[in-house]
Parts: C-alpha cells; structure tokens; sequence
C-alpha cells in the first residue's frame, strides 16, 4: 500500500495547522477569568396571566471588590455587585438576551441563589424546574428561595456585613442546615419531595422587612416621643416558608409553624422549646417564661391502618438543656422540679405541633407533614388504594402525638440573682 | 494514524567497534610492537611516540658493578617524586653494592624480586605497555640487554582533599563526598564495606584520556545479570574520551530519548554504599565525584540518604512532603492555567472574584502571563548558578524584587500569577535529585501548553502519556516504576514511606540477587522493646 506522497504532505500540513492553531488560541471555551461576568443569584419573576420570564441577575464585579491591588487603577471605588434586567419566553432565552447587554460571558457556574417571585410561584414553576435541572451550570445544591414580593427587589437589596448580597444569603441558610427553624431546600432536595408520594414541596420565604422602622415604632410608643433614627434600609430575612404543590405555591407557613414544620420533617435539633412553666404546688406564686435548647433529637411518624382509619402515630424524643427559667425561685437542682419542667415542656411541644397539623389538614390543606410518604413506606400495598383520594383523606386523617423531654443539663447556676432581687 | 504512518523503519545499527578512530596515531592501536633487548632501540622508538612531551623524564643511569646502562622513564607530575628518587633511585644504586657476585643484576626479573623497594611491579613487555603506564603515571625501567620492561607503580596522590559534598545537603550523616580521584573514592567506599566479596572490576575507557572507571558491586548480592549487562554496555564503548560519568550514563541508559533520567549518581559514598548493599551495582569513573548507580528506580530520585538517617516516622513525612511538591512542581502552573481559563466553576467563589479582581486590566492572557513568568525563573536559576557568588546575590535581588514586585506594580502579570510561580519554584527545590528536577522542569512547560489549549483534559492525557511512558521505562532490566507498578508490598517497606530500620529485614526484590535466596539482610524481629519487667 504506498501512500501518495503529496497526500501524505497535506495530511501533514493539516496536522500542524491543527496542531498551531489549538495551542495558540486553545479549546472554544477558552475564557480568561476577567472576561466572565459570574451570576451570584438568579431572580425569576413573571407577569400574572403572560408567558414572559423577567429575569434578573446579581453579578459579582471584581472590579468593585475592596478595590483591586494593582496600582494606577481605580482604588476601591464601585459597588461589589451589579443587577441586571432581561426578559424571554424561557429562562434560557432571558439568558441569552443578557449578552446583549453585558461586555463579559455570562457565567452561571457560581450562582448560588435561586429566588421565585410570588407571581411566579402562584403561576407555576415547571416550566423553569425542568431547565435548572437540565443546564449543568446550575448545581443541584443551589438554595431555592421564594418570595412574597418580586425577586428583583429582593436581588437588588444589600445584606449588611456581606459585600455581594447573595453570598449573604448563601450563608444565612449554610447557617440553617445545622441548626435554625427553616428547613433550607436546595434544588435536588425541592424537586426530590415534588417527585414523592404527595407532590409536595417546600421552600423558605424570603421577605423584605423593616425592621429598623419596627423597632423604632415601638420604642416611640414606649417612650411617648419621636426617636430620632439613622432610618436603615429594609432588611432581608428569611424566617418563613412557602407551600409547593403540583408546582404552585399554595401558602405560606408562618414562623412558629415553620419552626415545628422542621421538626416533623427533619429533627427538633437545634431549634428550641418555650413555655410558660406553672409549678403544682399552689402555694408558690412563681410562673414564667421557660427556654430550653434542644441538643439532640427525633421525630419518628408511624402510620397505623385500622379499621377505624389511618391513624399517624408521632413520637418525638428532645434532649434540651436549660437556656433560662425567667421565673423567680425555681429550684433546677431539685429532681421533682426537673420532672415537671420536662413533662410541661411535652405538653407544649404537643400543643405546638398539634397546631402545625392542624393548620396543614384545615387551613392549606396539603400533606407538607410528610404523612403520605410515611403511609407509602409502612403500608405499600393500601397506599395504592388511598393514593388516588390522598387530598380528601389526608384532612380527616387521625394523629397521636407522644412526645418524650429530657433535660440533660440545668447549668450550675442556682438562681441567685432574683433571689437577691426579690430580696431587696 | 499519521504520526505512525511518518515514522522510518530504522536499521538496527552495524557494530562498528573495529573500525578506526581518528586517533589512529597512538601505537597501542598499531599493531604493538613487543621491546627489543637494545636499550638505544628502545629510546629511539619511544622518543618518537613521545615527541614533543616535555612533562616526560628520562633519566639514564648505569647500575651494578657491570655499570649496565638503564633508563627510568616516568611523567612528570603524575608520579611521586618522593619515590622516584628515595625508592627506585636508591634501590638502582644499591644494586652495586649487594650484588658481589655479579652476574645475575642485569636481569629485570631479579631487580624485580630482589632489589627493589617498592610494592606494585609488574614486568611488561611492549611498547604500547609501557606507553599507557607511563602516561598512568607509572616508572618504567628499562634495561640494556633485556626485552622486558619493569612497571613500578608510584602514582602520585594528586587531587583535593576529602570535604563535604555540593549536592545531596543533608542535616543529619556524614560529610564527606568523593573526590576526582578514583582510588580516594574507592577508598571511601572500602571503609563503608569491609568485605571481600566488594569487588572492583577495572575498565580503562576512552583512546586518548584512557579514563580508568571501576565497577563496584557486592558478589552474592548483587543480581549477576546486571553485573554482566553493565559490563558488556561498558565493554561496547569505544570513545576518544571519558571526562564525566555523564559520558558514560548516556552511553549506557536503556532509552536515550526518555526525558527522565534514568541513572543515578551521587557524590556521597554512604549513598552510594547503600546502593551496593541493597545489590546495586556503582560506576565510578576517574576525574569526577559523582559516581553511577545502577539499576535505578523512578523512587530513587525522590530519595534523600538522609531519609535513611531520621527517624522513620519523619523520614516518611518528608518523603510524603515530597511527593506532593513533585505534584506542585509539575502541575501548578498549569493546574492555574486549566482553572482559570476553562473551569471556573472550579474555583471557590470568593478566589474566583479575587482572582478576577487581581486580573482586572491584565494585558496578556494567564498563559503568557504565566509562561513569561517561568521563563524568567528559569533564567534566574540559570543565572544564579553561573554567577560568581558576590555577583549571584545582586542577581537574586533585582530578579526577586524588580521582576516580581515591579511586574506587578507596572501592570505587567497579576499577583496570583507570581504567586504560582514562586510555589512552583520552590517546589522544584523538594527534588532531592537535581537531574529528575530538570526532567519535571521540561514536562511543566509541556504541560502549561497542554492545560492552556485543552484545559484539565489536556492536562489529564499529558499524565497518562507521562505515565505510560514511565511505567514503560526499564533500567538494566528493572520496570522504572516499581515497586508502584508492578506493585510490589514487601519493596513498599522502602517507597513513598520508610520503615523503621528493625522493620527492613529484606533487601529489595527488583534490585537485589534473586537466585540464590539470600535476600535477608539481617535478623528479623529487631523491633526494640524493653525487657518485661516480671521477669
């Protein structure tokens, strides 16, 4: 097999041609870092009755970042971040139209952040949830956030202490994971429980409030006056969270609810118990607020089917330690004592999660409790037959809450303080 | 399929050992003419080999009763003088006086085995013999009337004295290295290992510098099939010179365009001691002190003799340290290039803002940032080794402060970049040999190009090829790569970690004689542990 020798240059030929213009101007996605605009934080909020995205992007910009090191160049000036505007029938069209307004290459792989305006939620968020999976530069442990206003306002808001907004708010729920009231959700996570038995999911609301003018309202009341006010700007604060169901956002769980929401759906860990302590003697006058933190703890729920319907047993187990006794000459030394702060503080913990059930099976109406899942798990084969009613079964479905509060740890402070104040 | 299609079918090359060399002028190479027993012959036919070699002494003088004329012929310089004329002069005279009866001093075997004072003689007898002892820095005697030639040896003991090594520093061991002169070498080694089966087997290399090179090796341990190899490549040298081992490494490795070395060499005899003990075999070569050790693994040159003289537990950290700066060393810059360029959704988000921030209004893409900056460290280093030393530390100054902080300040390269390439070069350092830290200087330059065009892919088959490469590299017949591949767990003793001296029953499997199972070392269960107090 002889080779024609004037092929065999050309081939050559291409070789080095190949080879030279690889290394001098590399692979296609070559892209020097200062050439990238990286998105933070991606807001996506939509018009009531129109099929447009309007989409807004949080932009880091090095430029503004503590000023640049380098001499000569502008020293410091310019804000850390940059919000930017575009519309499109879909998230990825509203992506691409960015380039028409942005000199640097969209980069997507740092966003951290997805936050759904309310109008958007309410309408439905299929249509999106698909294309954040799809597209391999959002990650599966991007935090999904919802909004009661629209998430343009939320992105364009500053975070006290953090230069870029939405690195805030990545730590505010970093903060969250290992201990807090709201349950944070990162987008495996919400599509994971869409997927499951109920098809329902949650994620935590962000909110703008003015706590600052709260604040400030109330000590005028106090103190009779106007105060005088640096007037800081809304804060954003995330303490609630939004009801998904079949991909709409159906209601909003207030902050308690949030609080116990977490611990039937993950564990009490972390979060805390308050009640108003009532000694059995009735002699003693003493009453008052009581603060436990709970080091360590569980909630199981086990399903029973009977004759009589389906019953869910819940049984939770807190570990707590003693955070205050706000009340006047409780003796935490004394094991009786002890005793009865631990079966109050069951009782309380009974009514507030009584409460959370309830607002589920009468107000929203939507199994977030995890029910059918647990139903679905015990009783695999009767599940088939509920399933299809499970939204008119799961109101009447009957609940027995046990639940089990040991206190490890009282401190060694007697209360002393008080004594001495009541004293005097 | 192009680069195979463009490759030539090579020849296998024509032993070509007997043909001449330009130096056909030396008479050794002519046929040898043998002495003949007329002394004025014999000076006649010298006198013409060494025409115009001032250095040459004859010294003619009559001996015995029978004043016999004789020629004491040596070089100057190279012989000892001291015994020149205390020794060989003065047994010459006292033959006079010795010898009453007179008849039998004119033959050289009796001035050989009855007068002459001194310990290494041998009788030669042609010109080429005495040729090569002369210029060795022999005495060679000649005498009227007899056809042979006595040798005596006297070489001077030229060269510096025994001081500490250059290369391989180390904190804890000894100090001395070798020097140029072969037997002070061998000597070192001799005071290491005191053992008859040490043997040195002398090969004389090179027409014109008739180098003499000694190859060491400890019989019974040493594998015999390397011994023999080493041999026969040596034997297959046919050179005009030898003035560096470097000469002979090259001429013996097993794959001359590999870019890693693939012989050892060092300058300290307790190294090279070590070597020997665990059946390697040495090549020392006169005029230099760096001496050969072969077979060599690819883990030999991440290994410092002082790791054998720490404690084990630090000896493995460091060893540990050092594999992870030889990583540094390869791949940083590029590692650099790939992320920064292709995957920055790599990166942290907070280094990619500050790297964007440190970037801002860069002129120049990361890669010539970074490949300028290389550059220019490696002529610094160059520089700093070439400088005289008061010179070398005014270098150090402007390359330290005016290229570093000055490129950055005038907006040239970004700080990161410097940063990188002041790690990289520091890491280059954690490479205890100097001649394997070359070999990952060159493939660092590769593998920026590759990181810069294909970003991590490219880097990723640039190792492969590494690896394959390195895992296909044989010395005397020993896998480069092991005891890693082939993986072996007994020579793991003595790899990326060490095991404590009492733990090192063996010696190495690949390196040591397999044949006749001797490859305990010493007694096994050395592990110290305190007497049990109970009795």
């Amino acid at each position: 097999m002889k080779m024609d020798k004037g092929c065999l240059t050309m081939r050559k030929l291409a070789f080095i041609v190949v080879c030279i213009s690889l290394l001098l101007t590399g692979c296609w996605d070559y892209q020097e870092v200062d050439r990238l605009a990286p998105v933070m934080a991606i807001g996506i909020d939509s018009i009531p009755g129109s099929k447009i995205i309007l989409l807004t992007v949080q932009i880091a910009s090095p430029e503004g970042k503590g000023g640049s090191k380098r001499t000569g160049q502008q020293g410091g000036g310019g804000e850390a971040y940059t919000v930017m505007n575009s519309e499109g029938k879909s998230l990825s069209e509203a992506i691409h139209n960015l380039s028409t307004q942005s000199t640097r290459r969209i980069s997507l792989s740092h966003c951290k952040i997805i936050v759904l305006g309310e109008n958007f939620a309410e309408a439905g968020i299929g249509q999106i949830l698909d294309e954040l999976k799809r597209d391999r530069n959002f990650r599966r442990t991007d935090w999904l956030l919802t909004t009661d206003k629209t998430a343009k306002e939320i992105l364009e808001k500053d975070i006290e202490l953090e230069q870029v907004p939405a690195r805030g708010l990545d730590l505010i729920l970093q903060n969250f994971t290992t201990l807090g009231r709201v349950l944070p959700m990162n987008l495996s996570d919400f599509s994971a429980r869409l997927n499951e038995e109920s098809k329902v999911s949650f994620s935590p609301l962000v909110q703008l409030e003015d706590i600052d003018k709260q604040v400030t309202s109330q000590l005028e009341k106090a103190a009779g006056r106007s105060l005088e006010s640096a007037g800081r700007p809304k804060t954003l604060t995330i303490s609630k969270t939004a009801v998904y169901k079949n991909l709409r956002m159906v209601g909003v769980l207030n902050e308690d609810d949030t609080r116990l929401h977490r611990w039937l759906i993950d564990s009490p860990k972390g979060s805390s118990i308050k009640f108003t302590y009532t000694p059995q003697s009735p002699t003693e006058e003493v009453q008052g607020e009581v603060m436990l933190n709970i080091i360590d703890g569980k909630t199981s729920i086990t399903p029973q089917i009977s004759e009589n319907g389906i019953t869910m047993n819940i049984a939770v187990t807190v570990k707590a330690s003693l955070s205050e006794t706000g009340v006047t000459g409780v003796d935490v030394l004394d094991p009786k004592v002890v005793a009865q702060l631990e079966l109050q503080a069951a009782e309380a913990v009974k009514l507030q999660l009584e409460h959370t059930i309830n607002t589920a099976q009468k107000e929203i109406k939507v199994d977030y409790v995890d029910f059918a899942e647990s139903l679905h798990n015990y009783y695999p084969v009767e599940w088939k037959q509920i399933k299809d009613n499970w939204d008119d079964t799961f109101p009447t479905v009957e609940y027995r809450i046990s639940c089990d509060v040991e206190i490890r740890n009282t401190g060694i402070i007697t209360d002393s303080t008080q004594q001495n104040e009541s004293e005097e | 399929m192009l680069p195979f299609r463009s490759r030539k079918r090579k020849k296998p090359p024509e032993p070509e050992l007997n043909q001449p060399l330009a130096t056909e002028a030396t008479p050794e190479n002519q046929e040898n003419p043998s002495l003949s027993s007329s002394l004025a012959e014999n000076l006649t036919t010298l006198q013409s080999v060494f025409a115009n070699c001032t250095d040459l002494v004859y010294r003619e003088l009559k001996i015995g009763q029978e004043q016999v004329p004789a020629l004491l012929l040596y070089m100057d310089g190279i012989t000892d003088e001291k015994t020149v004329n205390q020794d060989i002069l003065k047994s010459l005279v006292n033959i006079r006086y010795s010898n009453p009866e007179g008849s039998g001093f004119n033959n050289i075997g009796m001035i050989k085995s009855v007068f002459m004072e001194i310990g290494n003689i041998t009788e030669i007898s042609t010109i080429g013999e005495v040729v090569e002892g002369v210029l060795t820095g022999n005495v060679a005697l000649l005498l009227e009337g007899d056809a042979r030639v006595l040798k005596i040896g006297t070489k001077a003991p030229i060269g510096r004295i025994v001081s500490e090594p250059i290369t391989d520093g180390v904190v804890r061991g000894p100090r001395e290295g070798f020097t140029e002169s072969l037997r002070t070498n061998t000597t070192l080694l001799r005071r290491k290992i005191k053992d008859p089966n040490l043997k040195l087997e002398k090969v004389v290399l090179g027409r014109t510098t008739k180098t003499e090179v000694n190859i060491a090796y400890l019989e019974g341990i040493a594998n015999p099939k390397v011994v023999a190899e080493v041999k026969k490549r040596i034997a297959l040298i046919d050179v005009d010179s030898v003035l560096e081992s470097a000469y002979i490494e090259e001429m013996i490795e097993d794959k001359p365009f590999s870019i890693f070395p693939q012989i050892d060499h060092s300058e300290r005899p307790d190294k090279i001691a070590a070597g020997i003990l665990q059946g390697q075999v040495a090549i020392f070569t006169d005029g230099t002190p760096f001496v050969l050790i072969v077979p060599t693994m690819m883990l030999h040159f991440m290994q410092s003799s002082e790791d054998y003289y720490d404690r084990s537990i630090y000896a493995s950290w460091i060893r540990v340290v050092r594999f992870l700066f030889l990583n540094f060393a390869l791949l940083l810059p590029a590692l650099y290039i790939a992320v920064t360029t292709f995957h920055q959704g790599l990166l942290p988000t907070a280094l990619l803002i500050n790297i964007a921030a440190a970037r801002v209004g860069a002129p120049f893409p990361t890669i010539i940032e970074v490949l300028t900056m290389e550059v220019t460290f490696e002529a610094l280093r160059e520089a700093g080794i070439r400088l005289p030393k008061p010179v070398g530390q005014a270098v150090s100054i402007v390359g330290g402060l005016v290229i570093g902080e000055a490129a950055v300040q005038a907006g040239m390269v970004s700080p990161i970049t410097v940063i990188v390439v002041a790690l990289t070069g520091i890491s280059s350092f954690c490479i205890p040999s100097y001649s394997f830290a070359l070999a990952i200087r060159i493939l660092r330059f590769g593998m920026i190009i590759l990181a810069s065009t294909f970003g991590l892919y490219g880097m990723l088959l640039g190792l492969l090829v590494m690896q394959a490469h390195l895992v296909s590299l044989r010395s005397f017949g020993v896998p480069y790569f092991a005891p890693l591949a082939p993986f072996n767990l007994k020579d793991m003793k003595d790899s990326v970690m060490r095991l404590p001296w009492w733990a090192m029953g063996e010696r190495p499997r690949l390196t040591a004689n397999n044949t006749n199972n001797n490859r305990q070392r010493q007694k096994f269960f050395l592990k110290p542990a305190p007497p049990d107090e109970n009795g």
